[in-house]
């Protein structure tokens, strides 16, 4: 027999908890907007979270979020714990040498470390400054086909290709070259970005105390199985909390699970056909792989380290040298992270990991000795380092009236990863609170 | 049984914390060892549901 529907009310539903979806939520809940949100997982933040194993706070994907930027703003602007820690600055390894990045004259640096030849020092120097001061080069190109132009040094188109897999997850000869310099100028390269001793979790539950302490709830182990919309305008969606069907009735709704999935949720046939073709050419997913290892003494002398010329490998973590919580007593916690050769499938996911094993012997004299592997994640396809690649967006509002996507799927130019998460939700929450009151 | 959709599964490696009796293993994709009892705790942390419980078919783990 059919129970009766239960039904609910709110002012803006959040589909999914990632940090999109908290900083949504809990920048709307503290404009005093009756907020739900529901997470399909049983627990919160999505890839920013901890999950413990073998005693070690291990992460479900973010490592080092970003200081002084947009997303520590939204805490600040929210009332919420910002508990991260500084990682220090940043350090790069070129032709096996150590070589720290100044906060001002870091190219030069980086270069200076890659070649003695002067005039191709100046000639690479001079296109970045032209390209920060003057125009961009255009999107037409890749950043690899830009630098080519310039030099022909694989050291140098190596430094590149680090700095660019590492914090941006795409290829060199993957990433517009116009969306490289936008994002230096917009992030600085994310110069600045530190450790969760309590692990990643730590900001999703940040800003879930800020919105259950204005009154709104968050539901864990709680799929939304569909988007309710009519004459194109969101009315809700159904939520299946903890095995109960619920119909949760909503003035906005705000998905943080990926445009497609979002898509898959609303219906294809309530969405705009040229939105369709427009998500089905422009979204591709970022792949990351990260390894995950306990080591019981510490193999890196830094705390972070981007490495260029390996195999695959291109950053290293070692979070513990600044937070030791996230280890047993007497144990450390090293993260590598890498790119594979395409990132576009298909991707041969067994040789590429082969392939920073490979690298991880090479760099961390020691490592069979004294690494255990605790995790090998890959990232991509439906879970993906980020939804889409940089510069290859689409908007955060939808063809539904009040239903709007946030996360790195519907990103601004130049923004990566978690402040571009933190900063779709803001835009997002601006756009609401122009348009609607809260418990109109 | 619990199965792996190899078409779904990304190697996240988010369920291998997940299993009580340490059975399950990613190397790029989820491996579901023979000391697994079925207790389903896995099931519901896999982000995209590529972890099944399989009843009376021929599909093996190893």
């Amino acid at each position: 027999m059919r129970r009766n529907m239960i039904k609910k009310s709110c002012d803006v539903l959040v589909i999914g908890s990632g940090m999109g979806g908290m900083s949504s939520a809990a920048l709307l809940s503290h404009e005093g907007y009756r907020t739900l949100v529901a997470e399909r997982l049983p627990y919160i933040g999505g890839r920013c979270s901890t999950i413990e194993y073998k005693g070690f706070r291990c992460t479900t994907g973010v490592i080092g979020p970003e200081m002084g930027g947009i997303l520590e703003e939204i805490f600040h602007k929210v009332g919420a714990e910002f508990d991260v820690h500084p990682a220090g600055p940043p350090h790069y390894l070129i032709n096996g040498d150590i070589c720290e990045v100044p906060p001002k004259g870091g190219f030069r640096k980086l270069i200076t470390a890659a070649t003695k030849d002067e005039a191709e020092l100046k000639r690479v120097i001079g296109a970045i400054s032209k390209a920060l001061g003057w125009m961009e080069p255009s999107g037409a190109i890749s950043l690899q086909e830009w630098l080519l132009q310039y030099t022909q040094n694989e050291s140098i188109l190596g430094i590149f290709q680090a700095m660019v897999s590492a914090t941006m997850f795409v290829n060199a000869d993957e990433l517009p070259a116009k969306e490289f310099f936008v994002f230096l100028k917009k992030m600085k390269a994310v110069r600045d970005f530190g450790f969760c001793p309590k692990g990643s979790i730590a900001l999703p539950q940040s800003l879930a105390q800020v919105v259950m302490e204005r009154g709104g709830e968050v539901w864990t182990r709680s799929p939304v199985t569909r988007i309710i919309s009519e004459n194109a305008i969101v009315r809700g969606a159904m939520v299946n909390k903890e095995g109960e069907e619920i119909e949760v009735e909503a003035s906005v709704v705000i998905s943080n699970c990926g445009p497609k999935k979002t898509v898959e949720l609303a219906g294809r046939e309530n969405m705009d056909k040229g939105y369709l073709t427009e998500l089905e050419e422009t979204i591709k997913p970022a792949v990351v792989i990260a390894i995950q290892i306990a080591t019981d003494k510490p193999l890196l002398e830094k705390n972070y380290l981007i490495v260029t010329g390996a195999r695959r490998i291109n950053a290293l973590f070692q979070p513990t040298n600044v937070c030791p919580e996230i280890a047993p007593p007497g144990k450390h916690f090293l993260l590598a992270g890498a790119a594979p050769a395409s990132s576009l499938p298909p991707l041969n996911v067994q040789k590429e990991i082969e392939l920073c094993l490979q690298d991880l012997r090479d760099l961390l004299p020691g490592f069979d000795k004294h690494a255990e592997i605790l995790l090998t994640s890959t990232f991509h396809s439906n879970w993906p380092a980020m939804h889409s690649w940089p510069g290859h967006d689409v908007p955060q509002k939808t063809p539904i009236i009040n239903l709007y996507n946030v996360g790195d799927g519907v990103k601004s130019s130049g923004m990566i990863a978690l402040p571009s998460t933190a900063e779709s939700a803001l835009l997002v929450a601006e756009d609401v609170k122009r348009r609607l009151s809260p418990g109109a | 049984m619990i199965t792996v959709d190899e078409n779904l599964c990304v190697g996240c490696a988010l369920c291998v914390p997940t299993c009580p009796e340490e059975a399950l293993s990613s190397f790029g994709l989820a491996h579901v060892g023979k000391s697994c009892t079925e207790c389903l705790i896995c099931l519901e942390f896999c982000p995209i549901g590529a972890l099944r419980e399989e009843r009376g078919n021929e599909e093996k783990h190893d």
